[in-house]
């Protein structure tokens, strides 16, 4: 069990869960999972992906019913029968998933399941405030309450799923992954919320694969590994690397020392960007990218960044410039560069586009990894145009074993945790033989041993002449992988970083848009 | 701070002149299409026959509508709710209403509308019913269920009236009557009572609910939604509006017939197509279905007022609504487009 002994002393907890356990066929996601959110407590849940998070996250929502254990409010043992039970009880839980009904406008979404659904016109009216309240409060440009949430971003159709759950005037908030699409100014302003919330006595649990987020958010922190839960250990009583060691079992630091030291290889660079503009009113950009080489692109969520990696794919026209790679596929001889027109034309040039929304872009939930891997070259193992099974698993063993996928061939990808779903699709376009790799976000909702290995997998293909363009929201990320970062404010790249300029606080100050970092006082990592 | 001021966010909240906000609306309401052909199928119908609007001819022409309206409305609930809904056995449904209140309650009795209306509509409840239970707590495929509702249904008809049979009860007298010379069908009523069961509906929020579950079954579940309830409701609803459509057949016909009933199911289905009403559930209501139904109406009227062999009616009925659904489709997608739907880009 766990070394928790604040429980007994402090006042008693909010939510108790003890002895969990849930199997799924053959497969225990869930051995002894314990945990305990007291009044006023932000509870971080860690561990590494297909350790039992999700599957505690969903019994403690009431999605699923656990084999053994039990879950207590306060003094009484519940039974949440259904998700509506455990809202009932004043559990309420916003999912890793973005789960909002795209035809219903961002009011109806806000109160979805949520109190009588005949009313008058002042509760009405009523409603209405308190959504405008508590979007105003997330975000500093809240959405339209009458817009059908299917018309908006990413990002503001995750803050309505967390705005219904606070407008539940929650007694425990569970946030499974829930800042995954927020940038930065979001994510904070939902923090200060949720500090406010605790100081009124509600207690939080909070899932987050992102270690900045754990550490300055969270009063205790309670590790999972492999369906048991393995430590209890308040906050202020660990640092980083022993928070890692609990998660992971091993030595893992956390800091991330990069593998490779030098930058591109020589030659011919890979990708010729010349006053590329992503929309109209963006600075245009020019910019080589060598063979080898791996570039950073950050900056606040609808920077443009976003659109610059979809010019790369060839999924969205520039407002002006070009943008044109090193043409390796059509005929050696054929040294000239091909400009990027569309994305199948990319596909051709050899640029691969892995995207950031798995689920709606990247697979096919019910095939298989399998199945999944092969799309797009399965023409490969066509001998006569008949295809060979045995030619396809070959292939996908050798390019599973490159990013260090463990699954079989035949599981739905759609049971599989976040990392081993990118592994896949990873897998999928490394076996298109890519010369520019295009990443969006790769290792969102993906644990941190997971990540590293995909690094290591970025830096070994690089220094084999791989380029990579990667979106990334993770400031460690660029610290620790990139070359050369490229920052966007306001639809234009307005800072370059390369790796040894790169710092904490230079790339945040260019987060907003400040030319010089060391105006801040930024100190050298 | 510079932040709050993010250039870059779509903008969100749009500042249009009211008028041209409604204007655009309009144009880009999933009514649009199906209202435009409405009207100049009317223009066309009036051209070939002006004497359409008149007094006699237009009551027959309601009477005729009604049932196929209702019926539309009939499958909207179970559509909307999503998850591959559908309700095939609409048709045998209302026509087993009709059976039922003429070759049951007439024989024992209950041939008042106070009695007989009511027991009608509680038949349509309680096929509706059945049909939702087996879909939201049998978890079965909606169109297999609804297959076999249909042929049990339509069987059970036959089984219980083998012959159509005269001696409608007083009410479809009524039904088939008008007020004001001709101008106002008394079986308007039966549309009205319908559009008022589906208002009261929605103040009481059950669609908004419906609709919920239609767009996305997950997050309305997490969200405390008994989905399976919601569900079971909406299949019950469309039973009631079965029913309803059963009486406008009864007034229709003036007599019990087995045979009728069925044949409705497949134009209540291409109604609501027409009417804009998402098929995977999640979007529309029932104005435009009713609208479909009027459009079907009235291309067959026209077809057969301009006297189109009734060998290639068929034909050019069946070409009509594939162009009729080709167009919704391409106007829906063109000005239906979501700027975010592609992951935030």
């Amino acid at each position: 069990m766990t070394s928790d002994s604040t429980a007994q002393t402090a006042a008693p907890a909010l939510l108790e869960a003890s002895g969990l356990a849930r199997s799924f066929g053959a497969t225990k996601a869930l051995v002894d999972g314990s945990v305990s959110v007291g009044p006023g407590q932000i509870v971080a849940l860690m561990g590494e992906n297909g350790s039992g998070k999700s599957t505690m996250v969903k019994l403690l929502s009431g999605i699923l019913r656990p084999d053994a254990g039990e879950i207590r409010l306060g003094a009484e043992r519940v039974t949440l029968h259904s998700p509506r039970a455990a809202l009932r009880a004043g559990i309420v839980t916003v999912f890793q998933e973005i789960l909002v009904a795209p035809d219903l406008s961002v009011l109806e979404n806000l109160w979805l399941g949520n109190g009588s659904p005949v009313s008058g016109r002042r509760a009405r009216a009523q409603r209405r405030r308190r959504a405008a309240e508590v979007l105003g409060a997330l975000c500093p440009q809240p959405p339209d309450l009458d817009a059908p949430v299917g018309t908006l971003d990413l990002m503001h159709r995750q803050v309505c799923a967390i705005a219904r759950g606070l407008l539940r005037d929650p007694r425990v908030l569970i946030l499974d992954e829930a800042t995954s699409t927020l940038d930065v100014t979001l994510r904070d302003r939902l923090f200060a919320h949720i500090r406010t919330l605790c100081r009124s006595g509600v207690g939080v649990l909070f899932i987050s694969h992102r270690m900045d987020e754990v550490l300055s958010l969270a009063d205790r922190c309670v590790a999972l590994r492999a369906g048991t839960t393995v430590g209890s250990v308040p906050r202020s009583g660990a640092t980083a690397e022993e928070l890692v060691r609990m998660v992971s079992g091993q030595n893992a630091g956390a800091e991330r020392t990069r593998v490779r030291s030098g930058g591109p290889s020589s030659g011919q660079p890979a990708l010729r960007i010349s006053g590329l503009r992503v929309r109209e009113d963006s600075a245009p950009l020019d910019l080589e990218v060598g063979r080898g080489e791996i570039i950073g692109l950050a900056g606040l969520e609808g920077h443009g960044q976003d659109e610059f990696l979809r010019v790369l794919a060839g999924l969205r026209a520039p407002a002006a410039g070009t943008a044109s790679v090193l043409s390796s596929r059509k005929r050696a001889a054929a040294t000239g560069y091909a400009e990027i027109r569309g994305y199948r034309q990319a596909v051709r040039q050899g640029i691969a586009y892995v995207p950031r929304d798995r689920k709606a872009e990247g697979i096919a939930d019910v095939l298989s990894c399998l199945d999944n891997f092969s799309v797009p070259t399965l023409r490969e193992d066509a001998r006569l145009g008949m295809l060979s099974p045995r030619r396809t698993r070959g292939r996908f063993e050798t390019h599973g074993r490159g990013v260090n996928l463990e699954p079989a061939p035949g599981a739905a990808v759609g049971r599989l945790s976040g990392g081993n779903q990118q592994k896949v699709i990873l897998a999928r376009w490394l076996a298109t033989r890519p010369a520019v790799l295009l990443l969006n976000d790769p290792t969102r909702g993906v644990d941190l041993k997971t990540k590293h290995e995909l690094y290591d997998v970025f830096e070994r293909l690089a220094s084999e002449g791989m380029t990579f363009v990667m979106l990334s929201t993770e400031l460690e990320e660029h610290l620790s992988l990139m070359d050369r970062i490229l920052v966007f404010h306001g639809g234009s790249c307005t800072r370059e970083l390369t790796h040894a300029d790169a710092t904490r606080e230079a790339l945040v100050s260019a987060y907003f848009g400040h030319g010089e970092g060391a105006a801040l006082g930024g100190e050298r990592r | 701070m510079t932040i709050t001021q993010n250039a870059a966010a779509r903008p969100l909240a749009q500042a249009a002149p009211r008028g041209a906000r409604i204007a655009g609306a309009a144009v880009r309401s999933p009514l649009a299409v199906v209202t435009a052909m409405v009207v100049a199928l009317i223009a066309a119908d009036l051209a070939v026959t002006p004497t359409m609007f008149s007094g006699g001819h237009l009551a027959g022409s309601v009477n005729l509508l009604v049932p196929t309206a209702l019926a539309a409305i009939a499958g909207v609930p179970s559509i909307l709710s999503g998850g591959g809904g559908l309700d095939l056995s609409v048709g045998p449904l209302l026509g087993f209403v009709n059976v039922f209140a003429v070759a049951v309650l007439m024989p024992h009795g209950l041939g008042s509308g106070w009695i007989s209306i009511p027991l009608c509509l509680l038949l349509g409840a309680l096929g509706g019913a059945v049909n939702g239970a087996l879909v939201a707590y049998g978890r079965l495929q909606p169109i297999v269920v609804t297959l076999g509702t249909y042929l049990f249904l339509a069987g059970i008809a036959l089984v219980v009236l083998p012959q159509p049979q005269g001696g409608a009860p007083g009410w479809a007298g009524f039904l088939s009557g008008a007020w004001l010379g001709g101008y106002l069908p008394h079986s308007l009523v039966l549309l009205l009572a319908a559009a008022l069961l589906w208002l009261a509906l929605r103040r009481l929020g059950f669609v908004r609910l419906i609709t919920a579950v239609g767009s996305d079954t997950r997050a309305a579940y997490t969200a405390g939604v008994d989905v399976a309830a919601v569900r079971l409701g909406a299949y019950t609803i469309g039973g009631v509006f079965a029913a309803l459509a059963g009486l406008g057949l009864t007034g229709l016909i003036g007599s019990g017939d087995p045979t009728v009933g069925p044949q409705y199911t497949l134009t209540a289905m291409a109604a609501v197509a027409l009417g804009g009403n998402a098929l995977a559930g999640g979007r529309g209501g029932i104005l435009g279905p009713v609208l479909g139904a009027a459009t079907l109406f009235l291309i067959q009227s026209l077809l057969s007022a301009l006297s189109v062999s009734s060998l290639w009616i068929q034909v050019v009925y069946g070409a009509v609504l594939l162009a009729a659904i080709c167009l919704n489709s391409v106007v829906g997608t063109a000005t239906r487009a979501r700027p975010g739907a592609a992951g935030g880009a």
